[in-house]
Protein backbone atom coordinates (compact mmCIF):
# COMPACT_ATOMS: atom_id res chain seq x y z
CA UNK A 1 0.00 0.00 0.00
CA UNK A 2 1.98 3.15 -1.18
CA UNK A 3 0.52 5.46 1.80
CA UNK A 4 2.22 7.56 4.16
CA UNK A 5 1.64 8.04 8.08
CA UNK A 6 2.40 11.78 9.89
CA UNK A 7 1.40 11.36 13.43
CA UNK A 8 1.66 14.80 15.22
CA UNK A 9 1.72 15.47 18.19
CA UNK A 10 2.16 19.26 18.14
CA UNK A 11 0.75 22.56 19.36
CA UNK A 12 -2.43 24.03 17.55
CA UNK A 13 -0.16 27.47 17.29
CA UNK A 14 -2.26 30.27 16.57
CA UNK A 15 -5.98 28.94 16.29
CA UNK A 16 -6.49 31.32 13.51
CA UNK A 17 -8.71 30.89 10.56
CA UNK A 18 -8.20 33.09 7.62
CA UNK A 19 -11.28 33.93 4.56
CA UNK A 20 -10.19 31.99 1.76
CA UNK A 21 -13.43 32.50 -0.21
CA UNK A 22 -15.33 30.26 -2.24
CA UNK A 23 -15.81 27.57 -0.30
CA UNK A 24 -17.18 29.29 2.86
CA UNK A 25 -20.70 29.35 1.96
CA UNK A 26 -23.07 26.49 0.21
CA UNK A 27 -22.99 26.63 -3.17
CA UNK A 28 -25.48 24.75 -5.41
CA UNK A 29 -23.39 22.50 -6.97
CA UNK A 30 -21.58 21.72 -3.41
CA UNK A 31 -24.97 21.22 -1.78
CA UNK A 32 -26.31 19.03 -5.27
CA UNK A 33 -23.20 16.63 -5.25
CA UNK A 34 -24.40 15.46 -1.87
CA UNK A 35 -26.35 12.48 -3.80
CA UNK A 36 -23.13 11.23 -5.37
CA UNK A 37 -22.26 7.74 -3.73
CA UNK A 38 -18.23 8.15 -3.27
CA UNK A 39 -16.70 4.94 -4.89
CA UNK A 40 -14.92 2.86 -2.76
CA UNK A 41 -11.11 3.35 -2.97
CA UNK A 42 -8.30 1.77 -0.82
CA UNK A 43 -9.37 3.25 2.18
CA UNK A 44 -12.24 1.09 1.91
CA UNK A 45 -11.02 -1.59 0.72
CA UNK A 46 -8.41 -2.01 3.04
CA UNK A 47 -10.95 -1.81 5.59
CA UNK A 48 -13.27 -4.15 4.18
CA UNK A 49 -10.50 -6.62 4.14
CA UNK A 50 -9.77 -6.35 7.75
CA UNK A 51 -11.69 -8.95 10.07
CA UNK A 52 -15.01 -7.35 10.93
CA UNK A 53 -16.76 -7.66 14.31
CA UNK A 54 -20.50 -7.01 15.14
CA UNK A 55 -21.10 -4.81 18.25
CA UNK A 56 -24.72 -4.99 19.86
CA UNK A 57 -25.26 -1.28 20.34
CA UNK A 58 -29.10 -1.89 21.93
CA UNK A 59 -32.65 -2.38 20.99
CA UNK A 60 -33.97 -1.47 17.46
CA UNK A 61 -36.71 0.15 19.67
CA UNK A 62 -34.45 2.88 21.31
CA UNK A 63 -33.90 3.74 17.85
CA UNK A 64 -37.10 4.89 16.33
CA UNK A 65 -37.34 6.65 13.09
CA UNK A 66 -36.09 10.16 12.98
CA UNK A 67 -34.02 9.67 15.95
CA UNK A 68 -30.26 9.58 16.17
CA UNK A 69 -27.76 8.44 19.20
CA UNK A 70 -24.17 8.09 20.16
CA UNK A 71 -22.96 5.17 21.18
CA UNK A 72 -19.36 4.06 21.82
CA UNK A 73 -18.26 0.81 20.08
CA UNK A 74 -14.97 -0.02 19.39
CA UNK A 75 -12.97 2.77 21.40
CA UNK A 76 -14.55 5.47 18.53
CA UNK A 77 -18.00 7.19 19.36
CA UNK A 78 -20.46 6.78 16.42
CA UNK A 79 -23.30 8.61 15.64
CA UNK A 80 -26.64 5.98 14.67
CA UNK A 81 -29.05 7.26 12.86
CA UNK A 82 -32.22 5.79 11.31
CA UNK A 83 -33.69 7.83 8.61
CA UNK A 84 -36.52 6.49 7.61
CA UNK A 85 -35.97 2.79 8.86
CA UNK A 86 -32.39 2.94 7.17
CA UNK A 87 -29.41 3.18 9.63
CA UNK A 88 -26.46 5.29 9.36
CA UNK A 89 -23.50 5.39 11.24
CA UNK A 90 -20.97 8.36 11.47
CA UNK A 91 -17.97 8.98 13.50
CA UNK A 92 -18.42 11.68 16.32
CA UNK A 93 -16.14 14.19 15.61
CA UNK A 94 -15.78 16.92 12.85
CA UNK A 95 -13.25 17.22 10.57
CA UNK A 96 -13.26 21.01 11.14
CA UNK A 97 -12.71 21.86 14.73
CA UNK A 98 -13.32 18.18 16.25
CA UNK A 99 -16.42 18.68 17.48
CA UNK A 100 -18.83 16.62 18.90
CA UNK A 101 -20.91 16.30 15.47
CA UNK A 102 -23.30 13.57 15.68
CA UNK A 103 -24.39 15.36 19.05
CA UNK A 104 -26.05 17.88 16.94
CA UNK A 105 -29.95 18.12 18.06
CA UNK A 106 -32.01 16.94 15.11
CA UNK A 107 -31.64 15.92 11.68
CA UNK A 108 -33.03 18.34 9.37
CA UNK A 109 -32.80 19.00 5.45
CA UNK A 110 -31.22 22.51 3.90
CA UNK A 111 -31.77 24.68 1.30
CA UNK A 112 -30.23 24.13 -2.04
CA UNK A 113 -30.33 25.86 -5.64
CA UNK A 114 -29.72 24.38 -8.98
CA UNK A 115 -29.51 25.07 -12.27
CA UNK A 116 -32.19 22.70 -13.47
CA UNK A 117 -34.60 24.89 -11.38
CA UNK A 118 -33.13 28.37 -12.75
CA UNK A 119 -31.04 28.73 -9.35
CA UNK A 120 -34.24 29.15 -6.71
CA UNK A 121 -33.63 27.77 -3.14
CA UNK A 122 -35.92 25.26 -2.40
CA UNK A 123 -35.64 22.85 0.76
CA UNK A 124 -34.37 19.59 0.43
CA UNK A 125 -32.53 16.19 2.41
CA UNK A 126 -35.13 16.81 5.01
CA UNK A 127 -34.16 14.94 8.11
CA UNK A 128 -30.79 13.83 6.37
CA UNK A 129 -28.67 16.69 7.50
CA UNK A 130 -26.75 16.99 10.44
CA UNK A 131 -25.39 19.86 11.51
CA UNK A 132 -22.17 20.08 14.06
CA UNK A 133 -23.37 21.65 17.61
CA UNK A 134 -20.24 23.45 17.81
CA UNK A 135 -19.51 25.80 14.34
CA UNK A 136 -22.88 24.61 11.89
CA UNK A 137 -21.09 22.50 9.43
CA UNK A 138 -23.22 20.13 7.87
CA UNK A 139 -23.45 17.09 6.55
CA UNK A 140 -25.47 14.55 4.47
CA UNK A 141 -25.93 11.59 6.65
CA UNK A 142 -26.46 8.59 4.30
CA UNK A 143 -23.49 9.70 2.77
CA UNK A 144 -20.98 11.38 5.11
CA UNK A 145 -20.52 14.36 2.79
CA UNK A 146 -19.94 17.99 3.95
CA UNK A 147 -22.25 19.96 2.26
CA UNK A 148 -19.92 23.04 2.02
CA UNK A 149 -16.83 21.29 1.44
CA UNK A 150 -17.82 18.16 -0.83
CA UNK A 151 -13.82 16.96 -0.53
CA UNK A 152 -14.57 16.50 2.85
CA UNK A 153 -16.14 12.99 3.36
CA UNK A 154 -16.62 10.82 7.06
CA UNK A 155 -16.34 7.21 6.91
CA UNK A 156 -19.70 5.57 6.90
CA UNK A 157 -20.17 2.98 9.38
CA UNK A 158 -21.98 -0.59 8.66
CA UNK A 159 -25.04 -0.48 11.13
CA UNK A 160 -28.12 -2.92 10.52
CA UNK A 161 -31.14 -4.05 12.56
CA UNK A 162 -31.26 -7.45 12.90
CA UNK A 163 -33.71 -9.67 15.28
CA UNK A 164 -34.53 -6.74 17.22
CA UNK A 165 -31.01 -4.95 17.66
CA UNK A 166 -29.32 -2.64 16.04
CA UNK A 167 -25.69 -3.68 15.41
CA UNK A 168 -22.67 -1.95 13.93
CA UNK A 169 -19.95 -3.92 11.87
CA UNK A 170 -16.14 -2.44 12.46
CA UNK B 1 -17.12 23.19 32.64
CA UNK B 2 -16.02 19.31 32.32
CA UNK B 3 -14.33 17.98 29.42
CA UNK B 4 -16.46 15.36 27.65
CA UNK B 5 -14.80 12.10 27.35
CA UNK B 6 -13.01 12.06 24.06
CA UNK B 7 -14.58 10.95 20.86
CA UNK B 8 -11.90 8.78 19.85
CA UNK B 9 -9.29 6.46 22.04
CA UNK B 10 -5.81 7.45 21.31
CA UNK B 11 -4.25 9.85 19.16
CA UNK B 12 -4.80 10.91 15.41
CA UNK B 13 -2.69 10.82 12.39
CA UNK B 14 -2.53 11.93 8.73
CA UNK B 15 -2.21 8.96 5.87
CA UNK B 16 -1.69 9.98 2.30
CA UNK B 17 -2.96 7.71 -0.43
CA UNK B 18 -2.82 9.03 -4.10
CA UNK B 19 -6.53 10.55 -4.28
CA UNK B 20 -7.14 11.93 -0.82
CA UNK B 21 -5.46 12.56 2.87
CA UNK B 22 -6.80 10.55 5.17
CA UNK B 23 -7.19 11.15 9.02
CA UNK B 24 -6.47 7.92 10.69
CA UNK B 25 -5.94 6.45 14.29
CA UNK B 26 -2.84 6.60 14.80
CA UNK B 27 -2.23 3.27 16.48
CA UNK B 28 -3.94 1.42 13.54
CA UNK B 29 -3.39 3.14 10.56
CA UNK B 30 -6.38 0.86 8.64
CA UNK B 31 -8.77 2.31 10.86
CA UNK B 32 -9.74 5.38 9.59
CA UNK B 33 -12.55 8.35 10.19
CA UNK B 34 -12.14 10.90 7.48
CA UNK B 35 -11.18 11.26 4.14
CA UNK B 36 -10.23 14.99 2.14
CA UNK B 37 -10.16 14.55 -1.51
CA UNK B 38 -7.44 16.15 -3.11
CA UNK B 39 -8.26 18.96 -5.89
CA UNK B 40 -6.58 21.68 -6.94
CA UNK B 41 -8.92 23.86 -5.26
CA UNK B 42 -9.42 22.40 -1.98
CA UNK B 43 -6.18 21.98 0.60
CA UNK B 44 -7.02 18.77 1.48
CA UNK B 45 -3.44 18.47 3.19
CA UNK B 46 -4.28 21.11 5.22
CA UNK B 47 -8.12 20.08 6.28
CA UNK B 48 -6.18 16.94 7.56
CA UNK B 49 -3.60 17.69 9.52
CA UNK B 50 -5.19 20.75 11.13
CA UNK B 51 -7.66 18.02 12.37
CA UNK B 52 -4.95 16.18 13.66
CA UNK B 53 -3.46 19.01 15.13
CA UNK B 54 -6.41 20.11 17.30
CA UNK B 55 -7.67 16.66 18.15
CA UNK B 56 -4.58 15.58 19.41
CA UNK B 57 -4.16 18.66 21.57
CA UNK B 58 -7.59 18.24 23.00
CA UNK B 59 -6.77 14.62 24.33
CA UNK B 60 -3.04 16.01 25.91
CA UNK B 61 -4.85 19.00 27.06
CA UNK B 62 -8.15 17.48 28.45
CA UNK B 63 -9.55 21.37 29.23
CA UNK B 64 -7.89 22.61 25.64
CA UNK B 65 -10.93 23.75 23.64
CA UNK B 66 -11.10 24.22 19.87
CA UNK B 67 -9.12 27.04 18.13
CA UNK B 68 -13.04 28.73 17.88
CA UNK B 69 -15.40 28.72 20.79
CA UNK B 70 -18.44 26.42 20.21
CA UNK B 71 -21.57 28.42 19.83
CA UNK B 72 -19.55 31.14 17.80
CA UNK B 73 -19.15 31.01 13.72
CA UNK B 74 -15.84 31.41 12.34
CA UNK B 75 -14.96 33.44 10.08
CA UNK B 76 -13.79 30.81 7.76
CA UNK B 77 -13.73 27.34 7.59
CA UNK B 78 -10.23 26.78 6.11
CA UNK B 79 -7.55 26.14 8.37
CA UNK B 80 -4.89 28.62 8.25
CA UNK B 81 -1.80 27.87 5.43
Amino acid sequence: MASEIRKDDGEFENGAFASTGSHDRHSPGEAGAARREPVPEEADLAAMARERKEHVVGDASDFPAGSHQVVTVGGRQIGIFNINGEFYGLPNVCPHQTGPLCEGKATTGTLVARKEDDWKFRWDYEGEIVACPWHGLEYHVPTGRCLAFPNINLRRYEVVAEDGKVKVRL
Amino acid sequence: MEEPDPQVEGKLAVREEESAFLVVRAEDPDDWLVRFEKSPDFPAREWAENMVHVYNRRLSHRLAGPPTPPGRRPASYHPEP
